[in-house]
């Protein structure tokens, strides 16, 4: 035991001499790029957008500086550069610049609609290969918009704009589902998995104003990527049944008309369980099978419903695992329709049938587009809210 | 630096292992008995000749009751106490009611009779030697030269003025006993006695220091401390040859093992009950006449994470004291270092808003971390060594101008950042967590932070391991200085990062004596294979 315990020592010393980089940096002779956009200019060339906090600005409330001399002052500075590729353009900005950039602390990166038609590739080896890259950053897809656009915008509770929208998409993903969180690390994770595609969010401005606020901006749906390019968008609520299937999201809500009167009960989901399988059938073609369990709280009620009667709730629990089953089905066609496994039931064959696998590798998005499936919902009603009946009016 | 002194130290090594094959019979002369003379006038011209300048020296010539035979009483004034003097010496040797024939019928033996039935003193004792006579009579002992015999009478008559014992003004406590070591030996030998009512703690008197004459005490329990320990302090301290012992640091210094290094091998307290403990753990302790701080070795690492006041308060929460004792050694030494090479090396591993937050405040600062460091450090050990220095009277004006400099103004005037000023205050607060090492805790906090700015979390991690092998290879008088944690001796962990309470602390430190030793009777545990040493 003590040999061992004495080598076990000895990795252990040596892993505390891996600290990390070995330049000294100067704090204040660096800018911190918080957020970095990639559009692609008319002239073919990339055009890179950076976000920089002011520190002074944003770091600190001190008595002198908050007062008002400085009036209406931005508290990020954004900067644009051109260049033939991503790298270059990165190293351009140093022209407008007198300072060092540091991408360590980039948490965001806004991606232009058809630079991720193009292909997302040089933008992931760009990040994987340079060392100081911020590999957890989120990735934002800008659709309808450039991503230069998207950030001149101006937030009113944070005072860097890209956390603004790096934290709600987050929010979004927890409290609604309709968008859901990718970093840069998953993606790639995903993009180099066999028979998986993944999802980015997607962000739109609703309604152009001149300057830009955060609230014209929506943060709804997600893009589907298919070898690294983007194909097609889901809706929110497509998205929403993405992340169920996922368990990525934690609340989403559905509203549930009832047969009572004419008005809706809301359903939400505090925790699901779902098992994806694939069945083959006698052609050797796959069959999707994805089973879902979900639990939920009756959220709000328009009328009165009675779900003390075991009738009733069986019958309302049917029609919740309906409207389910039924949204899940759209966005399964639709991933089908653009033949895009964003639910990775390819890499599931990888996992556990191999030989499967690599006869059908090669027409998998064929394959994949074409298979039949089978969807099971369950849903059981937890609470239904703080009161057992409606309150009645008498 | 540290070449140069090894150097030295190396050659005085040379020449002090020259110095002993020669010195030998140098010593036994100097040893040799002197005898003391037979005649009042013989005696008188050689007191006259030892004691020329001494204005303090005092020699009374009286008669032996009402015969017309005479003694020569000696002392040093203010050092032997008058009254004592008067009553016990004096008074009784000129009112005896011996009969003058039956003194002088005894002449030769009358030295014994003076001794057994006049003087009223209990500890009263004859000496031959005159090279010894005198040392007691420099001590302060009374001395009476009696005609006719070649021996002298020494009366205990010590009684000078000394501070009373009081709560010491270092090592507080909240809960245990408040007094604490005086400058006198023999007070601080009782106040120890008091302690440890026992036989088996043996106190043995040395004397070192050629001109001081410093009386020293070796204290330790018999059958608890290991003999091996006993003969190495003694042998260690018997070579000591220096002209004066003023203050048990010099003993300390002499005796210890690794006199360059910046860790303590030597430990010292100002209180019995702290003193005690370490006695009954195994440990020997040098009490030094002249001072308030004893001496306890060997001393471990570990001792400087305890503190008495955790064996009096509840072990939960004593253990919880000692884990932010461990805390504060790590904060104390590394917080600076960690700051400079975050904010020069590593910014990434920062949260982006406490980033933002810390360089905003640098934005304005016209120096580097390391220079901010530095001089926020070096200006906390000013003021703290001009608060140690300077007369109570104006210690305000100095923790004004302190929070002034320190915090508010150089701040202000963009000098130092807000965080750098958190950050001395912080290492500041937790050096004082730790007593015995406040003294060298800036130097690594310097070391660190000067590897920090040149080489990053490496340049501290390569340091931090550096100062730990530093530390294994340690050792105090044979014991090593990171047991029980390096060489590992699990027993010992009840009272290492945590105190187990009373109840289950059975047996005293293996790694200390090497044997097991039950604290509580009859409780040793399951025979276990003994612990030996590992050379």
């Amino acid at each position: 035991m003590g040999k061992s315990l004495r080598r076990i020592g000895l990795v252990l010393v040596c892993n505390l001499l891996l600290t990390g980089c070995w330049d000294n940096i100067d704090v204040s002779e660096s800018h911190y790029v918080t957020a970095m956009g990639i559009d692609r200019a008319p002239d073919g060339l990339y055009e890179l957008t950076f976000e920089f906090p002011t520190p002074i600005l944003t770091g600190q409330n001190k008595e002198g500086s908050g007062g008002g001399g400085g009036g209406e002052q931005k508290s990020v500075a954004v900067v644009t550069t051109k260049g033939d590729t991503l790298y270059t353009a990165a190293r351009n900005i140093v022209e407008k610049l007198a300072r060092k950039v540091i991408p360590s602390k980039m948490e965001l990166l806004i991606i232009n609609e058809q630079v991720a038609r193009d292909g997302l590739m040089e933008v992931f080896d760009f990040m994987e290969r340079q060392q100081d890259t911020n590999m957890v950053a989120n990735i934002l897809l800008v659709k309808g918009a450039t991503a230069k656009e998207i950030m001149q915008v101006e937030s009113l509770q944070e005072k860097i704009p890209s956390q603004h929208l790096m934290k709600s998409i987050k929010v979004n993903q927890d409290n609604l589902g309709t968008s859901k969180e990718a970093r840069v690390i998953d993606i790639i994770k995903e993009v180099g998995l066999p028979g998986r595609d993944p999802l980015l969010p997607v962000i739109e401005i609703e309604q152009r104003a001149e300057p830009l606020k955060v609230k014209d901006l929506g943060i709804t749906g997600s893009a589907v990527l298919k070898d690294g390019k983007l194909v097609g968008y889901l809706d929110g609520v497509q998205t929403k049944s993405w992340l169920l299937i996922e368990h990525k999201g934690k609340i989403s809500l559905y509203s549930v008309p009832l047969a009572e009167a004419e008005g809706n009960a809301v359903f939400e989901v505090i925790s699901t369980k779902a098992t994806k399988k694939v069945e083959f059938l006698h052609d050797d073609k796959p069959k999707f099978i994805i089973e879902l369990k979900v639990v939920g709280n009756i959220g709000e009620s328009q009328v009165s419903i009675d779900l003390t009667q075991p009738e009733r709730l069986t019958s309302f629990k049917a029609q919740v695992a309906q409207i389910i089953r039924k949204e899940i089905e759209n966005t399964l066609l639709t991933s089908q329709q653009y033949q895009s496994d964003i639910f990775g039931f390819g890499s599931l064959i990888y996992k556990k049938h191999l030989t499967q696998w690599r006869k059908m590798q090669d027409n998998w998005a064929e394959l994949y587009s074409k298979a039949p499936y089978e969807i099971e919902v369950t849903v059981q009603v937890k609470r239904s809210g703080y009161t057992r009946k409606s309150i009645e009016v008498k | 630096m540290f070449s140069e002194l090894k150097r030295k130290a190396k050659q005085l090594k040379n020449l002090y292992k020259s110095q002993q094959k020669t010195a030998p019979g140098q010593n036994e002369a100097a040893a040799q008995p002197e005898p003391i003379p037979v005649t009042l006038t013989e005696i008188k011209e050689k007191l006259s000749s030892v004691f020329t300048g001494c204005d303090d020296f005092r020699t009374r010539e009286i008669f032996i009751g009402k015969s017309q035979k005479k003694c020569l009483i000696t002392y040093i004034d203010n050092l032997a106490n008058n009254e004592l003097l008067n009553n016990n010496i004096v008074r009784p040797l000129l009112l005896t009611e011996l009969p003058e024939n039956f003194i002088l019928e005894n002449s030769s033996k009358l030295i014994e009779i003076l001794a057994d039935r006049v003087f009223c003193d209990s500890s009263i004792e004859m000496k031959d030697d005159w090279h010894k006579t005198i040392e007691s009579l420099m001590s302060g002992d009374t001395v009476i030269f009696v005609p006719g015999n070649s021996k002298a009478l020494v009366a205990a008559s010590r009684g000078w003025e000394a501070r009373s014992v009081s709560e010491p003004q270092t090592e507080t406590v909240v809960r245990g006993p408040r007094e604490g070591f005086i400058e006198d030996i023999g007070i601080n030998c009782a106040l120890l006695r008091r302690k440890l009512k026992n036989p088996n703690l043996k106190m043995e008197r040395i004397t070192l220091g050629r001109e001081s004459k410093t009386p020293i005490c070796i204290c330790y329990l018999q059958g608890i401390a290991d003999q091996k320990l006993i003969e190495e302090v003694k042998s260690r301290l018997s070579k000591i040859d220096i002209d004066a012992i003023l203050e048990s640091g010099y003993i300390e210094e002499m005796i210890e093992d690794a006199p360059l290094s910046f860790f303590p091998t030597v430990g010292n307290s100002e209180k019995p009950d702290v003193v005690a403990g370490k006695i009954l753990e195994g440990r020997v302790a040098i009490i030094s006449d002249g001072t308030p701080i004893v001496l306890t070795v060997p001393y471990l690492f570990i001792e400087t994470l305890q503190s008495s006041e955790d064996y009096y308060s509840s072990s939960v929460t004593s253990s919880f004291l000692r884990a932010i004792r461990i805390v504060c050694f790590y904060v104390s030494i590394l917080l600076p270092g960690l700051y400079v090479a975050l904010l020069g090396f590593h910014q990434s591993v920062l949260p982006l808003n406490l980033l933002l937050t810390i360089s905003a405040s640098q934005e304005e600062i016209p120096f580097s971390p390391l220079v901010e460091a530095l001089f926020m450090g070096l200006t906390f050990e000013i003021l703290q060594e001009a608060g140690i220095r300077m007369p109570r009277a104006i210690g305000q004006s100095i923790s004004i101008v302190g929070a002034l400099v320190i915090g508010e103004a150089s701040v202000r005037a963009g000098l130092v950042s807000d965080p750098m000023v958190i950050i001395t205050a912080t290492t500041a607060i937790t050096t004082f967590i730790l007593p015995p090492l406040q003294r060298v805790l800036p130097f690594f906090r310097l070391a660190f932070t000067v590897i920090a700015n040149v080489l990053g979390l490496l340049g501290i991690f390569l340091l931090l391991i550096a100062m730990v092998v530093h530390m294994c290879s340690l050792r105090s008088f044979g014991v090593p200085y990171m047991a029980p944690l390096a060489p590992f001796v699990p027993a010992d962990l009840k009272d290492v990062f945590f105190r187990v309470p009373h109840w289950a602390m059975q047996t005293r430190p293996q790694s200390l004596t090497w044997q097991e030793t039950s604290r509580v009777k009859g409780r040793l545990p399951k025979n276990k294979k003994g612990l030996s040493p590992k050379k």
